[in-house]
């Protein structure tokens, strides 16, 4: 079950390649949300009540509905395009993105023999998720698409704790949830206010060296 | 029992100054901070140990963050005005919030917590940096929160990384983390992560972008202070991984990817200081030259590591210096295209005393201790062999040097119309540095 | 025998099918199940007018497209759940015969001179470019998990129905994988059009413009075979592998693929053409994650 889920979170990035709507990218956020509190649900096999509270603010209060309603807020309230209008065309991304799978799970396959207490294949999705949310951030010219990157990459860092394995205190997982979401929360600010200040809030092109 | 007050403080004081209706008790309350934050780093400086988790490195960065911090909250005293009374608050709320975040990052022993106080850096700083609510401000600190973000998160996946090279029962305390057991292949990938996120933090090429921005933007004490105490903030975590590298002997690989994008920054500074036509910029770029030159002295290894720390000191000290006098010139022309700026001599000749020093103690000269940090990191590179890499760099930093010196005299010469004066405090502050930093730059030889 | 028989009938009443539901869902009330037949066998009996600056090619081509999908059909598992020849990786033998016939269309295509059909060939080549790899990577998955065997034996050794989870992945990542490639290659409606008549648009028909008669019922044949052989391929995954009516089930799945195609072909339009190679990859990307999801699960702890 746990790796259905898993095998399901890649199936998300790949639809993230193909799609031109920001609003589809929106609901990947909310999916991944969704399937994050699901593997962590299924990993902790000892689950009091306060455990189970922190796991579900973590990721179904912050990550599949908060955050991802602030971003659908923004869009609207600033009146930004609903495409994603990236640099690079949906076949590049695409085709990246099996060249990030592959060599994703290269990495997952030779940490196998190196690392007893590692899940390879969460590893492998969670790397590329990773590499995903930095290639959006770096192959799309919006603010909000910079932030949904981010979003992506901050949900593979947090596949990739889970396949580690390894048990992080709770209070650093939450301490760093709580990081994010003070991060979006003044990046969205930003977005408002530089919404306010220019008269286009998609992508400001102020400072630069000349 | 006093550390714990250094937290308890600037919380409080910052609640308080939410209901303070003068822009005199937010002075006050800043300024109590930094002496209490003062005294506590000479203690710690005195009696050593005396202030519980601080080790030496970390009380050596809360010490020179210590000095800054007073500097800026006297030149605040006198640059207060330019501000509405709304910004001026929220720039003394987050001030104080900024530097409690960077004494717990210095003082956290623990990967995991000193990941979350780098982060709450960022945030706090971010808010400093749009305080003005221009146009460019706010896109600059836009530009900075995502990409420390993005950097900070790489950092993040160093430290998951670290957890998977530790064979069992995984802990983040540094102190507990057992190097001979550690998996090489995952040590190395966790470092690379860890130096590439940090190094967003610290302005290293090849994720630099978001400093000359940040620096240029910011008001003048909230540069200073990013410049100044900031970057060695970030510096200090990279420094302590740095530890269990060493201690898992691959000392040489760290070093060699030190030189490496020590190297790339100091070269990319290089380029945009010949370039660039905005004061703030130039030494925002200087900022990103020196810090390069850390790595290369902590490259190096030996007896360059002391002239790192030096230089850590050194830079922080004069640049702070050199941002609160680029805070004076911006009062005085509202202009920071240094090629619109002329005859600072016959308008306010301490700041024009003042600009040209410490331009020229950046680039190293005598009595600066930059002079003699950046001997010991010249021979410190000889020493290990790397020949090329000297001859680069002194040519960089001839480029550098001319570059710096011309535009200092351009702006200082030429005539204007009638004097100007300034603040008294807005001369005290950055003199005070300045004598410092010569202070130390000819005492330390001596001791030598 | 059964499964010669099937081989020879049953194609062409997969697109009478699909254009039966396709008039259904609209309200039609469509044509008869048989009149591709109807239309096959006139095309048989027709005279047919050739280009006189074609050369053999133009008239090798159907004949000899028919002759090496049929001879693929042979290893496929078409009826009867034994197909007629299998060996030990015949997967390859299969994959090249159909890529025989695609190749020699594309010829054909170019022989004509035309530029319209220069371009419609060089869609066709542009995806098949994609499809090809995603076919091998499909079956790699499959041999991964079931051990390297004849096609037969693969799709035997594996089903839907099988035990554990990743079987159940694996399936559903091949199914899809393998419907995409389906609806390309048989050029169906969100890559391509049937019915279309604007020859900018066309990708497949337009390499057929210059035929007609007896080699342009030759051609429609062929493709209906082909679109065959991919569903017969999808449904030997999907049908469990302890059932008594074999012959059942696959008459049922083939006709469900057909359902299933003619109310895709209703509900979504046309992609834009400068998409079509972005989706083309997909299956790709889906078999390459299936792949590596397999490994990187069989080095796992």
């Amino acid at each position: 079950m746990q790796e259905i889920l898993v095998l399901a979170f890649g199936i998300t990035l790949l639809f993230a390649s193909v799609t031109n709507m920001l609003s589809s990218i929106i609901k990947i956020l909310v999916v991944q949300g969704l399937i994050l509190f699901g593997i962590t649900l299924l990993k902790s096999t000892h689950l009091n009540w306060v455990g189970f509270a922190f796991i579900a603010l973590e990721t179904l209060i912050f990550k599949a509905i908060v955050i991802p309603w602030f971003i659908d807020d923004t869009i609207k309230h600033n009146q930004i395009h609903r495409e994603v209008e990236a640099y690079v065309s949906n076949f590049f991304s695409l085709a990246l993105m099996s060249l990030i799978f592959l060599g994703s799970f290269a990495l997952a396959g030779f940490s196998g023999q190196h690392s007893g207490k590692l899940f390879p294949l969460e590893f492998g999705i969670a790397f590329a998720t990773i590499i995903k949310g930095l290639f959006i951030i770096i192959a799309n010219k919006k603010l909000i698409t910079h932030l949904m990157g981010y979003l992506i990459m901050e949900n593979g860092i947090f596949l990739l704790s889970l396949a580690v394995g390894g048990d992080l205190p709770h209070i650093i997982s939450l301490g760093i949830s709580l990081d994010i979401m003070l991060s979006v929360l003044i990046g969205v600010l930003f977005i408002k206010r530089i919404k306010s200040t220019f008269d286009d809030a998609e992508s400001p092109r102020q400072l630069r060296e000349d | 029992m006093f550390a714990a007050l250094l937290f308890a403080f600037p919380l409080l004081a910052s609640l308080l100054a939410l209901i303070v209706k003068d822009k005199r008790k937010l002075d006050i309350l800043v300024l109590l901070h930094a002496l209490l934050h003062l005294c506590l780093g000479l203690q710690g400086f005195i009696y050593r140990g005396s202030l519980g988790m601080m080790d030496d490195m970390g009380l050596f960065i809360f010490l020179i963050t210590s000095l800054l911090f007073m500097a800026v909250a006297f030149y605040r005293i006198g640059s207060g005005k330019d501000y509405s009374y709304k910004a001026y608050r929220v720039q003394s709320i987050f001030l104080m919030l900024f530097i409690a975040a960077m004494d717990a990052a210095c003082m956290a022993r623990d990967l995991g917590w000193i990941w979350i106080f780098v982060e709450a850096t960022t945030i706090s700083s971010a808010m400093l940096i749009s305080s003005e609510n221009t146009k460019s401000s706010l896109e600059a600190a836009w530009k900075y929160l995502f990409i420390c973000s993005v950097g900070i998160a790489l950092a993040f996946v160093g430290i998951l990384l670290l957890v998977l090279a530790q064979p069992e029962n995984a802990v983040l305390s540094l102190a507990k983390i057992n190097a001979a057991t550690l998996s090489p292949f995952w040590l190395k990938l966790s470092f690379i992560f860890i130096l590439v996120g940090f190094g967003t933090k610290i302005g290293l090429a090849p994720l630099h972008f978001w400093l000359p921005d940040a620096h240029s933007e910011a008001p003048a004490p909230i540069s200073a202070l990013l410049s100044g105490a900031l970057l060695n903030t970030a510096l200090l975590p990279v420094l302590r991984v740095d530890k269990i590298m060493r201690a898992a002997g691959m000392g040489d690989l760290a070093q060699d990817l030190y030189l490496l994008m020590g190297v790339i920054s100091v070269f990319i500074a290089t380029v945009f200081i010949l370039k660039t036509r905005n004061y703030k910029r130039l030494l925002a770029y200087s900022s990103i030259e020196n810090m390069g030159l850390i790595m290369i002295a902590f490259g190096a290894g030996g007896v360059a590591t002391y002239a790192g720390f030096l230089h850590i000191l050194g830079h922080s000290l004069i640049k702070a210096a050199l941002f609160l006098t680029a805070g004076n010139i911006l009062s005085l022309y509202h202009d920071k295209q240094h090629a619109n700026i002329s005859g600072l001599w016959s308008l306010n000749k301490s700041t024009a005393w003042l600009w040209m020093i410490a331009l020229v103690m950046i680039l190293g000269f005598p009595p600066s201790p930059l002079f003699v940090s950046k001997f010991f990191i010249i021979s410190g590179l000889i020493a290990r062999g790397h020949i090329a890499m000297v001859i680069a760099l002194i040519l960089m930093l001839a480029a550098i040097a001319w570059s710096m010196v011309r535009i200092g005299l351009t702006m200082c010469g030429g005539e204007t119309k009638e004097p100007r004066m300034l603040p008294l405090w807005t001369y005290l502050s950055p003199s005070a540095l300045l004598l410092i930093a010569a202070v130390v730059g000819v005492w330390l030889p001596i001791l030598k | 025998m059964i499964n010669i028989l099937i081989i020879l009938l049953l194609p062409l009443f997969v697109p009478g099918l699909i254009s039966r539901v396709k008039a259904i869902m609209v309200g039609r009330k469509g044509q008869s199940l048989l009149q591709p037949y109807y239309h096959f066998l006139k095309l048989l009996r027709k005279d047919e007018v050739i280009s006189s600056s074609a050369s053999f090619i133009t008239r090798l081509a159907p004949s000899l497209a028919l002759s090496a999908t049929l001879c693929a059909a042979l290893f496929v598992p078409i009826g009867l759940s034994e197909s007629i020849f299998s060996f030990r990786g015949d997967v390859v033998l299969v994959l090249y015969l159909l890529a025989l016939a695609k190749g020699i269309m594309v010829f054909a295509a170019l022989d004509s001179g035309s530029s319209f059909e220069g371009m419609g060939a060089s869609r066709e080549i542009s995806f098949t470019a994609f499809l090809e790899p995603a076919f091998i990577l499909i079956m790699a998955s499959l041999i991964f998990s079931a051990g390297f065997n004849s096609l037969n034996g693969l799709l035997h050794s594996y089903s839907i129905g099988g035990q554990g989870v990743w079987n159940i992945v694996v399936g559903a990542f091949t199914v899809f994988a393998l419907y995409l490639m389906l609806l390309v290659e048989s050029a169906r409606v969100p890559f391509d059009d049937p019915n279309t008549h604007l020859e900018l648009t066309m990708i497949h028909e337009v390499m057929i413009l210059d035929y007609s008669g007896f080699s342009l019922g030759l051609i429609h044949y062929t493709a209906a075979l082909k679109m065959l052989i991919y569903s017969s391929l999808i449904v030997q995954i999907i049908i469990p592998q302890t059932t008594s009516l074999p012959m059942l089930w696959f008459l049922g799945g083939i006709i469900s693929t057909g359902i299933v195609t003619g109310i895709l072909e209703s509900l979504m339009a046309r992609f834009r053409m400068n998409r079509n190679l972005e989706l083309v990859l997909v299956p790709v990307s889906v078999a390459v994650l299936a792949i590596a999801a397999l490994i990187a699960k069989s080095i796992g702890v």
